[in-house]
């Protein structure tokens, strides 16, 4: 339901939006390549496009249930088709930087926890604040001045913009080798404002948990200080981090719009701010249905995650 | 003799004064030296952001011509404050020569440095001075403190101006995401049932479209954008979180004994509502507002960055990296701008924290 | 004459806070043989739960230990629990000495069962396998006479009662066969009724066992069923200490007095109002000086009672008071 509010607000938005793909394009084109008033009218009446949005609306949904998101009017392939270009790319990048996340800021939580209060604790807590603080499009443009301006020509250089140098036939090992090596900064852009964020999240719980009463038995008990923290306060706070991982797919989403504006990289993020910009509505309909499924997946991942970390709630 | 002694002391008890919820947390919050530097920080931005045009411009913060006394830097604010007698006699913008030209009695006082956010200073503007450098020149140097654009504009003075406009995005913006948060988690969670039902689904709906696609389709969507509609277009989508919190408070304080008393006193629902729920559930609110700031000058500066923010000349800390992206071996342009959000950002986000620390009751409990 | 089981001495335990150092346990000895029960009786505030947290170094921050000494006597070996290194401490929580605490509700892990908290207690001190964990944890629930223990073993802490959950808490600490029980106010968050049962419990596992017991509690009526010695705690100090028959048929202390005289009587009508110890207990912070007792004393006497605090004398054997005018008082 709420699936059908979502779409329906984005695509009256977005026709109401002025001009439409025909008229960027012919803005952009040559005068001498102009469509004559016929042609103009046809392609209108393809895509809907002559007839109020409601109804263009009603004409979208009724193809999407059947499976069909419709044919881009700017580049002439299924929108499908398009996604599916672009959704690998963006795995790859928003994907590892998740995973990277999670990987990472565990240990760091736990690591902060344990040594609370000590300097090496309070340094590395002052330098996550000032990381998740820091806005990623400057840190983006910062490691692209450090790593592509200034170490050019060196060992270290890193390629600012795309995907990949080497054409489609070059050896496959060469060729992950140069898209990793493409995708090093951006992951990294994507990774640490979260990173900060998610082991500054354990940390805090952590120590609120550690004042527990049943910390205290497992104290009593004889269990040493690792296995209090690790077994006992750890699994507690699984449960909101749980809820957490299900609700920071949409924030990767937003923020792959911007890297990979930044990065040029080609991926669903990029496509979509593209979409926008050539008034291509099919695009923008069926990416947004895409982030809006994946916002919802995502909740519904947290809450199922969520009955299975704690006991105390019942599986519905 | 032992019992008026006791009597004596718990008179002594009762009559010391019970500090105040607020002035309590502000003892709370000095205590931390960051949350406090933090405040500072931000004073001092605001300070910068309502004189920035005496701190930097081209315009006379205060002058005499013929007789009568003009602030022609409020130009700076609203192009209308700049009174049109300085159209009429063709100033044409460049103070320093006409005045003295035109009118050999005037005198000025002028802002700390002279130097424009939207223009570059031209040649002998100000008597001696070369025009401003661009490009590769245009490093930091004593007139130009942080160097200039690739068209030659001064960075400094478009980090001073870009400061007000950083300040108003954050505050307007979070003005109007407060109001429509609080209004929406209050009508909720104290009317509850179908009202609640309403409102938190639509809640929920603002709160699935991922922020940046929805701010981009409604910039998108409004024809010219200007600070101001990307100001209400951020608050307009930042908003559930806070509606979320009041929502929760205003469930919480509902069933209180105090709410019932003023209900027993015949006291209507939005009197209740707002004389007495809201003064307590404002605290907690506080904290994501404040956050929620960061967040929108954040937002913001995404947006200039992008491309997609007000159109020049207006002068946002975004808008310089923008031009950043094609100008990368000027890094001066990504610098100052970039430590400018950055600290700004952090900034706020420290006074957010400490505020939560300070007003947070569980937090309360514990330090005992 | 052996040792005792466990021997506090002078102990004096210090909380940090921004209103200064306040000692909440100044200066207290105790001890306790071998199959005996000694119960520590205070109002709220009076310092005995810390007494309790500190023998096994479970004081939370800003809480400290500052002196004394508390030797502990086992299998000929005798240790200061307050010097020991850590993991020798370890050795004996759980280990030798259980300890069960006041808020069953919220005393075990939500996220993990029954039956996996009680083996654990065994397998952090014992090298068995998971099956001879399991099983002990399942004798151990009959031993608490758990109903339905098979079935509680998988259970998780949420779907029981408080009592139950207490009788959980004791089955963890008796789970290693320990020789020193401290249980800090087992009873105070539960229904009279379950009150009973779980006093009763103990009692049982008592005798059958030989276990010590080091109960502590605000309740004289728990005391008097179920303790050989007795202790009166207040104001972070030991007032009076004596065996539970001669305490009760010949208290010295006025506090002791006042708290005995404070019950409310069943049996007599119209007895008039109730009997109340003016004032409260100080809080540490504000301590009177001299005789921590001496504002509330009806027997106060100026200037001794306000200016020098009076020692722990032993009055008659194995009865002594903090009180200078102990003996006059009384006779």
């Amino acid at each position: 339901m709420t699936l059908v509010v979502i779409t329906l607000m984005v695509y009256g938005l977005a026709r109401s939006m002025p001009g439409n793909p025909l008229t960027v394009q012919l803005g952009e084109s040559d005068p001498s390549r102009k469509l004559n008033p016929e042609d103009q009218q046809r392609m209108l009446e393809i895509y809907g496009l002559d007839k109020p949005w409601p109804v263009g609306y009603v004409q979208w949904i009724s193809k999407v249930i059947q499976g069909d998101l419709g044919r881009s009017i700017t580049r002439k392939q299924p929108v499908t088709q398009l996604i599916g270009e672009r959704i690998g790319p963006t795995v790859l990048i928003s994907g590892t930087a998740l995973f990277l996340t999670w990987f990472l800021a565990i240990p760091l939580g736990l690591y902060a926890s344990a040594r609370g209060g000590r300097i090496d604790e309070r340094f590395t807590g002052l330098v996550l604040y000032a990381l998740y603080s820091f806005p990623t499009f400057v840190a983006a443009l910062f490691l692209q001045i450090i790593f592509a301006v200034w170490l050019r020509d060196t060992h270290w250089e890193l390629p600012l913009f795309g995907m990949s140098d080497l054409s489609s036939d070059a050896p496959f090992f060469a060729r992950c080798r140069d898209i990793a090596w493409h995708a090093i900064l951006p992951i990294t852009c994507q990774t640490y404002v979260v990173l900060a964020y998610n082991s500054r999240f354990i940390k805090a719980n952590l120590e609120e948990v550690v004042r527990q009463d049943f910390i205290r038995t497992a104290r009593a008990k004889g269990a040493g200080p690792w296995r209090v923290l690790v077994h006992h306060a750890f699994r507690n706070t699984l449960i909101p981090l749980v809820t957490l991982l299900g609700l920071s797919l949409p924030a990767l989403v937003g923020g792959s719009v911007i890297i990979e504006q930044i990065f040029t990289w080609p991926g669903m993020g990029r496509l979509f701010f593209e979409s926008i910009r050539e008034r291509d509505y099919p695009t923008i309909m069926g990416l947004t249905l895409m982030f809006s499924v994946l916002t919802l997946a995502g909740q519904l991942l947290a809450d199922l995650l969520y009955s299975i970390v704690d006991p105390r709630v019942n599986v519905e | 003799m032992n019992q008026e002694k006791m009597r004596v002391s718990e008179e002594i008890e009762a009559a010391k004064p019970s500090r105040g919820f607020w002035s309590d947390a502000w003892q709370r919050y000095r205590r931390r030296p960051i949350g406090m530097l933090a405040l500072g920080f931000v004073l001092f931005l605001t300070i910068v952001a309502i004189f920035a045009p005496a701190i930097a411009g081209t315009k006379p913060v205060v002058c005499s011509y013929k007789g009568t006394l003009y602030f022609p830097c409020l130009g700076y604010f609203n192009r209308s404050w700049e009174s049109p007698i300085f159209t009429k006699d063709k100033f044409r913008g460049t103070y320093p020569k006409n005045l003295k030209q035109k009118d050999p009695e005037s005198w000025a006082v002028w802002p700390l440095v002279f130097q424009d956010p939207y223009r570059r200073v031209r040649e002998n503007e100000w008597p001696g001075r070369r025009e401003n450098p661009s490009r590769d020149e245009g490093h930091p140097n004593r007139l130009n403190l942080f160097g200039t654009d690739q068209y030659g504009v001064d960075i400094f003075a478009k980090m001073v101006h870009g400061t007000t406009i950083a300040l108003l995005v954050g505050f307007v913006s979070m003005g109007l995401a407060g109001s429509i948060g609080v209004l929406v988690g209050a009508l909720g969670g104290y009317f509850g049932g179908w009202v609640d039902m309403i409102t938190s689904r639509l809640t929920e709906i603002v709160m699935c479209i991922p922020t940046l696609v929805l701010i981009l389709a409604l910039i998108a969507v409004v024809e010219k954008p200007t600070i101001w509609k990307t100001m209400a277009i951020i608050g307009a989508t930042g908003w559930t979180g806070i509606a979320r919190l009041t929502r929760a408070e205003f469930l919480r304080l509902r069933q209180t004994e105090f709410v019932m008393a003023a209900r027993a006193t015949g006291a209507g629902s939005l009197r209740i509502m707002f004389r007495h729920i809201l003064p307590n559930a404002l605290a907690p609110v506080l904290v994501p507002i404040t956050f929620g700031i960061a967040s929108a000058i954040l937002v913001e500066g995404s947006l200039s960055f992008l491309g997609f923010g007000p159109p020049p000349p207006t002068a946002s800390w975004g808008s310089v990296l923008n031009s950043a992206r094609s100008n990368l071996q000027l890094w001066w342009l990504v610098v100052f701008p970039g430590a400018g959000i950055f600290l700004t950002v952090l900034a706020y986000n420290l006074v957010g924290e400490g505020l939560q620390e300070a007003t947070d009751p569980r937090l309360r409990e514990a330090k005992k | 004459m052996a040792a005792p089981l466990l021997e506090i001495k002078d102990l004096v335990t210090v909380f940090h806070t921004s209103d200064g150092r306040l000692p909440a346990v100044d200066g207290v000895s105790l001890s306790i043989e071998r199959g005996q029960t000694l119960g520590l009786v205070g109002e709220s505030g009076c310092g005995k739960s810390v007494t309790a947290m500190s023998t096994l170094r479970l004081v939370s921050s800003p809480g400290r230990i500052e002196s004394g000494s508390i030797m502990f006597t086992t299998e000929g070996e005798s240790i200061d629990l307050v010097t020991t290194p850590e993991k020798q401490l370890r050795k004996v929580r759980g280990g030798r000495i259980g300890m069960i605490f006041q808020e069953p509700m919220t005393s075990l892990n939500p996220v993990f069962t029954i039956g996996n908290q009680i083996a654990e207690a065994v397998q952090l001190h014992h090298k068995v396998s998971r099956s001879e964990a399991r099983s002990r944890a399942l004798e151990m629930l009959h031993l608490v006479r758990l109903a339905d223990p098979e079935q509680r073993l998988d259970a998780y802490p949420h779907q029981l009662s408080g009592g139950m959950r207490q009788r959980v808490m004791i089955a963890i600490a008796l789970a290693c066969e320990p020789d020193l029980i401290i249980a800090d106010e087992p009873t105070t968050a539960l229904d009279v009724t379950i009150q009973a049962q779980i006093l009763e419990l103990l009692d049982d596992l008592r005798s059958r066992l030989g276990t010590a017991i080091l109960l502590i509690t605000h309740d004289l009526g728990v005391v008097a069923e179920t303790c050989d010695d007795v202790a009166v705690m207040y104001a972070g100090r030991i007032v009076e200490q004596a065996s539970a028959v001669e305490l009760f048929s010949r208290p010295l202390h006025p506090y002791t007095i006042g708290l005995l005289q404070a019950r409310p009587n069943v049996d007599a009508r119209d007895s008039g109002p109730l009997a109340t110890i003016p004032g409260m207990v100080p809080p540490p912070q504000d301590f009177p000086s001299g005789c921590r007792f001496h504002p509330r004393c009806s027997h106060a006497r100026e200037p001794q009672c306000n200016v020098e605090p009076p020692s722990l004398r032993e009055v008659s054997p194995g009865h002594f008071v903090r009180c200078h005018f102990a003996e006059e008082i009384n006779s």
